[in-house]
């Protein structure tokens, strides 16, 4: 006997508070500012921020502008579809900005991705990059599209 | 007090058709069975395996409460890849408990699992950048590689071993051997990592029965005892460094300390290679090779095969486990060490055992 299979589709809306910290930082991409917080115990500036520093535990309120400039520290170009993902290629990658201690997860672009190994030569770690910004933003990581290689 | 393991049951590791919770009865008979005990014999049931949406229930793990023989008992669950169960399980024998089930269940094959680990990432920085599991994997492996100068080759190789290991083991999922050429072949999921360099989801439920020692000693000859336990955490964004993994190493300090062991005394190890780097980043922070130079490691490795062979989300870790508990009663080895993982690589877990 074949065995009966049900599909099921699960859509829950959600309304997430962000909270103050990714509010001031969201509110900055709008105006084309990346915000951090500086821990006064070790003295990292954390990007994105948050309400406290994990390493020392105790509360951020210092905040501080950083550059949207940076290094890439690693990437992936995805090549394989995967249900509910966008279509690849894609690449994303951490860059830690100018002014920042802590490494940030974002879209690496500007360059052709059919490639793989010309990608990672093109972003290889220590790359300077910059971000590319959306015309229209609001208020959100995606404001940022994309870090490119600094011409 | 030890603590002994004194019964294994297995169901097979594949694509079930039937629901988890009636693989995990099968897991859980199979176990009282080996340990030839009744389930009114058992007093306290552990439940281990993830309560996300891999089998689109919440709290899924409550399925398996029945399917071990929990009905009105004492139960408790670990909603983690189960070896990280096993410390809850040794902590309910020091208290007061005699006989202690240990259920772990794993099941991928309803779902993209790639999609439902993506719900685990913040909605705020970083699921907005789909950042798949093998996406994050390959970040770490790219690191990695270039860091030490690691060639695709010796990548590879990795996977032919495991291959090759996987191909004796009758219980493990993948069983066909490969060729360096053909890892070097397949296709790129998220560059640098290729489809055959990467763990294959799939499901499959194993029971362990423990008992303290008096106990353990009468319900058999040959218990497994557990002579060290140790888990970490890693941070959850991403002021890491990539071509590392110091939660690992973390959980092996703890481990060892407690079994009061060192690795020469380890005989074989069992560790949660979800990809081939992975395989040598873990061997590195576990202390059995230099950094960067995991994949020359030539010990008693995965002789199971690893995860790179058997995968079923959420209860690798116990595959492992069984693994080494099934050599160390066949006394293939005196002393074993097995280590699991789960998320983005954040969680690690290990347990030492000996005959
Ligand atoms: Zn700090």
């Amino acid at each position: 006997m074949e065995v009966k299979e049900f599909e099921i589709w699960w859509k829950i809306p959600f309304k997430h508070s962000a909270g103050l910290h990714a509010t001031k930082f969201f509110e900055g991409l709008k105006d084309g500012k990346i915000l951090g917080v500086r821990c006064e115990r070790c003295g990292r500036v954390l990007v994105p921020p948050r309400a406290f520093c994990e390493r020392c535990h105790v509360e951020t309120n210092d905040w501080v502008e950083v550059s949207d400039e940076g290094v890439v520290e690693t990437l992936t170009v995805t090549y394989m579809k995967f249900t509910g993902l966008p279509d690849p290629p894609y690449a994303i990658g951490v860059v830690k900005l100018d002014g920042a201690d802590t490494g940030m997860l974002c879209f690496l672009g500007g360059v052709d991705l059919s490639e793989w190994r010309k990608v990672h030569e093109t972003f290889k770690p220590g790359t300077r990059v910059k971000a590319v910004w959306k015309e229209e933003r609001e208020g959100k990581i995606t404001d940022i599209l994309y870090f490119e290689p600094l011409k | 007090m030890r603590i002994g393991i004194v019964g294994v049951g297995f169901t097979e590791f594949g694509i079930h058709k039937e629901p988890f919770y009636n693989i995990a009865f099968t897991a859980a008979k199979r176990a009282l069975e080996d340990a030839g005990i009744e389930r009114g014999e058992v007093d306290s049931f552990i439940l281990g395996g993830y309560d996300n949406l891999g089998v689109g229930r919440t709290i899924s793990n409550m399925y398996t409460a029945p399917a071990a023989g929990a009905y009105l008992r004492h139960e408790i669950r670990v909603s983690d890849d189960a070896l990280f169960a096993l410390p809850l399980a040794c902590m309910r024998l020091r208290h007061r408990s005699d006989v202690t089930m240990l259920l772990a269940f794993g099941h991928s094959s309803e779902t993209p699992i790639e999609l439902v680990e993506l719900q685990s990432l913040d909605p705020f920085f970083h699921r907005p950048l789909n950042l798949s599991l093998p996406a994050f994997f390959a970040m770490q492996s790219y690191a990695y590689r270039r860091r030490y100068g690691v060639d695709e080759e010796k990548i590879a190789e990795v996977v032919v071993k495991e291959r090759e290991n996987g191909s004796e083991n009758p219980r493990a999922f993948v069983r066909d051997k490969v060729r360096v050429e053909d890892v070097l072949s397949s296709e790129i999921v998220s560059s640098p990592l290729r489809r055959l360099e990467i763990a294959e989801w799939c499901d499959g439920c194993v029971a362990f029965i423990l008992a303290e020692e008096t106990v353990a000693r009468r319900l058999t000859d040959s218990p497994v005892w557990v002579s060290g336990l140790g888990w970490s955490l890693e941070n959850y964004y991403f002021d890491r460094e990539f071509q590392k993994l110091p939660f690992v190493a973390k959980s092996a300090e703890m481990a060892f300390k407690m079994a009061g062991k060192d690795r020469g005394d380890v005989e074989a190890l069992e560790i949660c290679d979800l990809t081939a780097d992975y395989h040598c980043m873990i061997l590195e922070a576990l202390g059995f090779a230099e950094e960067g130079r995991g994949w020359d490691y030539n010990g008693d490795v995965n002789h199971s095969g690893g995860a790179l062979c058997t995968n079923a989300y959420g209860s690798t870790g116990a595959f492992l486990l069984a693994s080494i508990v099934e050599r160390i009663r066949k006394g293939e080895i005196d002393c074993g060490l097995v280590q699991s993982m789960s998320g983005y690589a954040q969680r690690s877990c290990v347990a030492i055992l000996e005959g």
